[in-house]
Formats: structure tokens, sequence, C-alpha cells
């Protein structure tokens, strides 16, 4: 391994980024005050009914195409029949003012769930039919639904004409938008849990028999499935294609899900954790199949090969060498996973080398984000905090059910530092938290970050404006979807220093971010070069973007 | 320690030479000594006492027993209590102990002979020849043990086999020993079905007693057959009546540690520690709970501190070096990986931490060659198989690959659904 020093010697740029070290990322908590006033209700039962303890999606999005970010949660069910009739059980949608005020626009927009069967666990939000908006998929405990962004501030429901239902079986988990096949329309992917029926599982009883010991049953008890991939038709409708894709192969309990070309070969490739069963890496290989290749690529489970709760993943290049690299999210005494992509289609396990497994060992995590929050030019780690059983305490008084977000700083050497207690009182603030929507909320260069909780108030997380330098980059496709899901972008500053991102709007687990493209630049003053790889192979290269503002790029016709 | 203190007691008061009166001081002294604990010092009174007369047979008695409890396999102890043998022929404690010395010594011959002289004693009483049979499983004499309990069944339970058959209904501790001697005799033998039969059967005569010594015997024989679960609940039981006994909560850790329940695990490692620093391996163990409770660091200590008590502990090496290489580093891996290699060369976890550096250096037909030998060692042992498929991937041998994938996730699924019957069986959360 390369001492500090040397590292510096042979690449000087590296003393351009330890001078514009930040002296720490802290955050607030703006929401209720912010017109945030989401509060979500899981609607427990002493039945300890699985969905009840997962859900609370949350979504950044520019629903009305404003230039600003807007949020949208998923809210819980009552159990009896799953009806959302309750307003207390309703799904919201804030529309952001601007100015850091957001207000509430949940009855015009069609997405409160009003009268809706299902239990809504995950959000995946993209432009399936081009035409210029945000589209929302929501998957449930029930039937997934997909509403069709009408332009005009409303949604409809347009799932029985989609054919998105996944009906084979109630219990679903994430979903993410992709263009696997690169025609320019996206496509769409989404996780089945396990198999779990009321009539077949719902009154499985685990833990003690006696009052206020029953608990959430492992994953272990009951059967994996298959994941499923839709192939977009292009005229409103899907075909389930995960068989002859080569999806449907593979039986898991998926939970998080999140996208990457890993080998650079054009295609998207997907990744799925597991809950308690070998995570999936589907090698997309660029006939409109894939493989499923964990085990080789070595990130089907940790090196050790145990078996871990999956939660919420993410998968981007967080050492800055061009290829994407994975981290993910379990319960405590698991350790959170980071795998580093060597370039050669395999991956290390450098959770400890990273010192993520040290500093992570005694924490519980649901969704996640590699973001740069200091604007350092590295991804950090953002990882919402909880346990899955609310009443772990009981069995286990050394772990807990609420945990605080843990913020893991990336040092730009390969390991990580745990900013978290520092990073203000908002951060140390224990709940159940799950869903992680991050994105640039205010256009000054930081990111925000939402992070919704079971039973209580979701947490808006700002970002103080940025002491580095930045620069956003909103891609708009025309051969390609629209979204630009999948481009990649390479930027290269003065120094010499390279970042990789690609767009996505995918991460950790239920939940969906911002679209655009961030940068953290350092102290750096400009930026030498943009170069984008389109999902249509097209390759554009930029030169000379300002930075500190956010660049509007539309693929080149042609 | 009790039953050899009132012996000697008894036997002090019972008679003190009047000729030797300086050696009977002497004598007086050290049974003191041995009732204050001091067995050392008791010891060296009674040597003193034996150099003024040596020929006085309760001198060397005394002297013999004291000896003996301080170490069974003492020949000095062994040839004191022979030389009075004869004298007290009819004291089944003492036999019982001059037997007990001959099996700790492997003396075969005395032993027979001394099974032979203690015969009209067990065949006047029945809890001495439970006490024979219980000395010959712990040192391995299964045959006789089996003779002796065909005996004593014969006597208990005449012309039943104290089978199932023999069941009358109502408690009958006698029964219940006999039942328990077989169970514990099968389990040292490891024939797993008929020690639970026999096991099961003796607790319907509720025997153990749940404050007797012999459950600790009870939890042995569960852990001997690697039924961990029950083992669990009966070293707990009886560290409840005794809750010093360093070797039973040592086991009840392993117990806790065979069955994945770390934290348990963990505190009972963590009290032998507490009571005896210095006890083989428990720093080891922790080392191994710490490991898999992620917390590389306290493993590392634990390890180190064990290798400071036994600096030739091989595994110690080798699980370091795991430590180190799943820390990233892999010069302090290759380190503990080159004295594991001197000290246990064939220890699976030197081969596993072999092949996991080829593994990551890309050495791929290195790593395969270590990692067979895991899988050939622990054929149940599902990292083996993971990391062999992934080497075997990464060398181009696909079909090999795919097979250590499949034994993996076979091994995977035979745990889960272990698991998945602990939660319901057990109501285990997640």
């Amino acid at each position: 391994m390369l001492c500090p020093k040397r590292l510096v010697a042979v690449f000087p740029f590296l003393l351009v980024l330890a001078a514009s070290e930040p002296p720490g990322i802290t955050m607030r908590n703006l929401a209720p005050g912010n017109g945030v006033d989401f509060k979500q209700v899981n609607y427990a039962t002493e039945m300890k009914y699985p969905y009840e303890t997962l859900g609370g999606a949350v979504a950044a999005l520019d629903y009305d195409n404003d230039g600003l970010l807007d949020l949208f949660f998923l809210n819980g069910s009552p159990s009896t029949g799953l009806t959302k009739t309750d307003p207390a059980s309703f799904n919201r949608l804030y529309r952001n003012l601007g100015g850091g005020r957001f207000v509430d626009v949940t009855p015009k927009s069609g997405l409160s769930g009003e009268g809706k069967i299902g239990y809504p666990q995950g959000v995946a939000t993209g432009d399936y039919d081009n035409d210029g908006d945000s589209d929302i998929y929501v998957t449930q405990y029930g039937d997934n639904i997909l509403y069709r962004n009408n332009g005009d501030g409303t949604f409809s429901d347009v799932t029985a004409q989609a054919g998105v239902a996944m009906k084979e079986h109630p219990f679903k988990a994430s979903a993410c938008w992709l263009d696997y096949d690169n025609d320019g329309d996206l496509d769409l992917f989404a996780t089945y849990y396990f198999q779990w029926t009321f009539k077949e599982n719902g009154d499985d009883w685990c833990g003690d028999r006696k009052p206020g010991y029953r608990t959430y049953c492992s994953p272990d008890v009951f059967k994996p499935l298959p994941n499923v991939l839709f192939r977009n038709n292009g005229d409103g409708t899907f075909t389930d294609v995960s068989e002859s894709a080569g999806i449907r192969q593979s039986l898991g309990k998926g939970m998080g899900v999140a996208i990457a070309d890993y080998d650079n070969d054009g295609f998207m490739d997907i990744f799925v954790t597991n809950d308690k069963t070998p995570n999936f890496l589907y090698h997309n290989q660029g006939n409109g199949t894939f493989r499923e290749i964990a085990v080789e690529a070595g990130v089907s489970a940790n090196e050790n090969g145990t078996m871990v709760s999956g939660m919420g993943c993410d998968f981007k290049d967080f050492n800055n060498d061009g290829y994407p690299d994975i981290f993910y999210t379990d319960l405590a005494g698991e350790c959170f996973t980071y795998f580093e992509n060597t370039k050669t289609g395999f991956f290390l396990d450098n959770t400890f080398p990273s010192l993520l497994g040290k500093y992570s060992a005694k924490f519980s995590g649901w969704s996640n984000k590699f973001v740069d929050l200091d604007n350092d030019g590295w991804k950090d780690m953002f990882v919402a905090g909880s346990h899955v059983v609310d009443n772990v305490e009981l069995y286990n008084p050394r772990l807990r059910y609420m945990d605080p977000c843990r913020i893991y700083r990336n040092l730009g050497n390969g390991k990580v530092e745990d900013v978290s207690d520092l990073a203000g009182p908002d951060l140390q603030v224990l709940g159940a938290w799950r869903g992680v929507a991050a994105g640039d909320f205010d256009g000054d260069g930081a990111i925000e970050i939402a992070v919704s909780r079971l039973n209580d108030s979701a947490f808006f997380l700002d970002n103080p404006p940025p002491k580095n330098n930045w620069v956003l980059l909103n891609l708009r496709g025309t051969r390609s979807n629209r979204d630009a899901i999948g481009a990649r972008v390479k930027l290269v500053l003065p120094s010499g220093l390279t970042q990789y991102e690609h767009v996505t709007t995918a991460n950790g687990i239920y939940s969906a971010s911002d679209k655009r493209v961030h940068f953290g630049l350092g102290q750096e003053k400009a930026i030498t070069t943009v170069e984008i790889r389109w999902p249509s192979g097209k390759v554009q290269v930029l030169s000379d973007l300002g930075i500190n503002r956010q660049h509007d790029i539309v693929e080149p016709e042609g | 320690m009790l039953r050899i203190l009132i012996l000697i007691s008894a036997l002090l008061v019972a008679e003190i030479p009047v000729a030797a009166q300086s050696a009977a001081d002497l004598t007086r002294q050290g049974v003191v000594a041995y009732q204050a604990g001091d067995l050392v010092t008791a010891i060296a009174k009674l040597r003193e006492a034996q150099k003024l007369s040596p020929n006085d047979s309760n001198i060397r008695l005394y002297l013999g027993l004291m000896l003996y409890q301080q170490d069974p396999q003492n020949l000095e102890a062994q040839e004191l209590l022979e030389s009075v043998a004869d004298r007290v022929s009819e004291n089944s404690e003492v036999q019982i102990k001059l037997l007990d010395s001959y099996l700790a010594t492997g003396n075969k011959a005395k032993t027979d002979r001394q099974l032979s002289r203690l015969q009209p004693l067990v065949d006047r009483d029945e809890a001495l020849g439970f006490q024979v049979i219980y000395l010959l499983i712990r040192y391995g004499r299964s045959d006789d043990a089996r003779e002796h309990i065909g005996k004593l069944g014969a006597r208990i339970a005449p012309g039943t086999d104290a089978g199932p058959q023999a069941e009358t209904g109502r408690k009958d501790s006698r029964l219940g020993e006999l039942y328990f001697v077989r169970g514990i005799l099968a389990a040292s033998e490891n024939r797993k079905e008929d020690a639970l039969k026999n096991l099961q059967l003796a607790d319907r005569h509720e025997f153990p007693p749940r404050d007797s010594h012999h459950m600790v015997m009870l939890a042995d024989s569960l852990y001997r057959i690697e039924e961990f679960r029950l083992a669990w609940q009966a070293y707990e039981e009886y560290l409840k009546h005794n809750p010093s006994d360093v070797e039973a909560r040592m086991r009840l850790g392993l117990s806790h540690y065979s069955l994945g329940v770390l934290e348990a695990a963990q505190a009972a490692f963590e009290q032998v520690r507490a009571a005896d620093p210095l006890f083989p391996q428990v720093h080891y163990y922790l080392g191994e709970v710490f490991f898999l409770k992620n917390d590389l660091d306290g493993a590392e200590k634990s390890l180190q501190q064990e290798l400071r008590n036994d600096p030739k502990c091989g595994p110690c090496m080798a699980k370091l070096a795991r430590v180190f290489y799943q820390k990233g580093d892999n010069e302090q891996a290759e380190e503990y990986l080159g004295r594991a290699r001197q000290l246990s060369p064939d220890w699976p976890e030197t081969h596993l931490v072999s092949g996991l550096l080829a593994n990551r250096k890309g050495r791929y037909e290195e790593a395969i060659k270590e990692l067979e030998k895991v899988v050939e060692q622990l054929p149940d042992f599902p990292t083996g198989h993971l990391q062999l498929s992934i080497a075997y991937a990464r060398a181009g041998q696909a079909e090999k690959s795919r097979q250590h994938r499949e034994t993996y996730n076979r091994l995977l699924e035979a745990q889960r659904h272990s698991v998945a019957s602990g939660i319901r069986d057990e109501r285990k959360p997640r």
C-alpha cells in the first residue's frame, strides 16, 4: 500500500484537494418549518405484519419542471383492508416554492393514494414516456402503481394500461428506471421481497409468547422470489421480459436496487441487495439479456460469505477511478459493506480496509447514498439509521431499534471517517429512519437530504452553502431516454483530478433522488472538460463550463 | 474436596497413635491447615509428620488423600494409598479414589485388580456401583462400564434391560440413574440417538436432580453429541448451583458459540476470563466471537492475549492473519500466516487465509490449491466454497466455480432452514 506522501508524489493533484479540505460537514433539519410537515404512520399491529416495519419511501423530483426539486413521501396503510381512507395514511407531494419553502400539493396531484389498496413500500421516478416530466412508480405490499405525470401538476394511475402491477406475489420492495437495452426509453426493474400472504403467514408468530414480545420474523422463515424486468414498449405499455432477459432465474429477497455500468461496456448493470440471501449483480450482456454474476464478481456476500440483512445500496464511483463501486447497509453487528471495483470485472471487499466496517459495526441502516456532501470532489456516504425490529432491545439489550443517521466522509485515500457526531445535533436524533432522497433543493450547490422515519416527522437536512466549488449538470436525452438515465459523465479538472458520475434516480432502498449530476470541485476554479457518454452511445465533450452553476445539456442530434 | 475433608477429619478423630506425639501434632496441624483450605501447608505438615513416623498408616493415608486431591495422577499419592489399602479395604471412598488414580495414570493391570477388589463393596452399595461406572466412562473404559451397567441393571430392574418396558409410571431415581449412565456412556461413544433416548428416559425419573453434580455430566454429554441447545440449558442449570465452575462456564460459552449466539457466548467467555485469565483458549474464543461480530480490534486484542498465554498457539496465529487480512493489512497477515504455517500448517484457517490472500493478489491457482484443502477439511464451511467458487471463476474454470457456488448456496440454505426452524421452535427474533 502506498503511503500518503508517496501518493502525493505520484498524484500531485491530491495537494489541491488536501488544501481544499473543508472543516467538516454539518446539516440542520428545517422540517417542518419549511413546509415539509410529513409524518409517516405505519399502522403497526400486534400481529407484526412484516410490511409495517418496512417502507417509508421518499423521492426528490422536479415534478412540475420549474427547476426546483420537489418531494414525494409514501405513507403506511391501515392493515384492515390495506385501504387508504384515513387522511393520516395519505401519501404527500410537496412542491418546492423556492426560498426554502415547500407547500403540500397532494390534493391536486392525485398522488394521495386515497381509496387505493396496498401498503406502499418504495418509489422510483423517471420519465418513462419521454414527454418531459417525471413519472412515479410505487411499489407496495399489494399491486404496484404507475402514476403518469400529466404535465399540469396532476398524475394519473396508468398501472392497468401499462401492465406493471406485479400481481404474481404481493410483497414488493424497491424499483428503478433504466434503459437496459439503450433503445431510448426507460424500462423498469423491481424487486420482490419474499413470499408472504395474509392467508399463509398472517398468523405466524415470532418471538416469545408473552405480551410485548411478539416480533417481526426473520426473512429466513419465508421463501425467496425472483425479481422482475419490464421492457418499455414505447407506447405506454410494458412487457415482462424477466424470463427471457435472465432475471427470473435467480431467487432472492430483494431489498435495495442500484444501477451502474460497472464494466464500462455501455450497458447498465443492476445490483440488488438481498435480505439474508446472496446479493445479485445482473451483468447486462448488451443483447437484451443479463447474467447474474455476483459470486464471481465477489459481491454476493462479504468476504466471509456470511449472510447479512442487506438493505439499501448505491452503485457509484467512490474512488474516482472511473469504475463504479458498491456500498450497502445492513443491521448492527453485520457492518455496512463497501466493495471496490478493481476494473477487472471483480470487486474487493474493502469494508474494513476503508474503515467503514469499523465505524458501522454498531449501527443498523436502511436507505443510503453516495453523495459529495462537502463538495471536495469525493463522494461521501450517507445512511438512514435504524434496526428492523421495533422491540429488538427485549431480545438483545446491546441492540437498539432507533439509530441516528450516519455520515462517512470520503478521505480520498480509500478510507472514510465517521463524521456523524460532528455533523450537528440533528444528526444525533434517534429514529426509525428509512428513506433517503438527496439533491440540491435550493440551488446553492450543496446537497440536501430528505429522510423519512416511521411514525414520526421526516427530516429535511439542509446543507449550508458550500465553501467549495461545484457544478450541476442537467442532462436531457434526445436519441437516449429523455432523463438520460445511464449517461456516464467524466469531469476533468485543471489539477488533473477526474471524477465520474452517471445519471440515475435510484438509490438506497425505496428511494429516489435528484437525477441531475452533481460534482464537488474543491477549490478548483475551472473545469477542463466534461465528457458525456450518452446511453445511445454518443460521446459528447464539453469544455470551459462555468463553475458554481447548473448547466442544462442536451444530447446532440445526429 | 468436602468429602475428603470429612473423611480425613473422621479418621483423625478416630485414632492418633500415642507413641508418636510430635508426629501427631504435625498431623493435627496439617489437618487444621487442610480444613482452612490451605492444601499446600497441609501437605507440608503431613510430610514432616511422615518423616518422624514413616510407617504410620494414618499419616500415609492422609498424605495420600491430599496428594491425590492435588493431582489424581500423582504416583506418590497412589503408592501411599496402596500401602494402606488393605487396612481400609471396607472404606469405599478410599478404594474409589485409588481406582481413579489407576485410571488417571493409565495402569490397566492395577485398574483391573482394583475393580475386582471393589466388587464386593459394589455388590452391597449401588451408589458405589454408579461411582465406578462414572469413572469408567470418564476414562473411556466403555466395555467395563457396560459390564458394570449390565450388572447394576440386573439388580435395579431385573429381566427388563431397563428399557421403556421397565416403566411403571412412578419416579424411581435408581432407575433414572441407570438410564442416565447408559445415556452418558452412549454419548461418550457418540451414539447420539441412544444417548438422547436414555437421557430422556432418565429425565422422566427426574434424574439428574437439578442441583446435583450430575448435571454437569449431563451437560458435557449433550455437548459431546453436539446437542448444543440442550447442553446450554443443562450448563445454565448446573451453573446456578455451581457458579464458580469455570470449566463448565467455558463449555456453556462454547455451546452458545457453536449455536452462533454470540452475545451469550461472549458473556460466558468474559466471565471465565474474569475468573481465570489464564484459562486455556478463553482469549482465543473471545477473539473468535469478536471476529464474528466484526469487531476486528477486539479480536486482535484477545488473540494477542492468548498468544501471551500460549506463544505456540498456531490457531491464534492463523486467526490473527485473518484479522489483518480483513483489515486489508496484507503485510501483517503474511507475517502471522508464516508463523501459523510453522505451528499449525494443516489448520483449516491457515489454508483459508493462504487462499484468501492468493485470491486477493490474483494468484488463483494457488488460491484454488489452498481453498481445496479447506473444503476437504471442512466440507460444510460455506466461506470455503464461496471463495473457491470465486477463485475458479476468475481462473476461467466456470464449471468448477458453479459446483462450489451451488454447494455454498446449499449450505446457506441448510443454515437458513436451521435458523428458520429455530425461529419457529425457539421463537427467536431476527
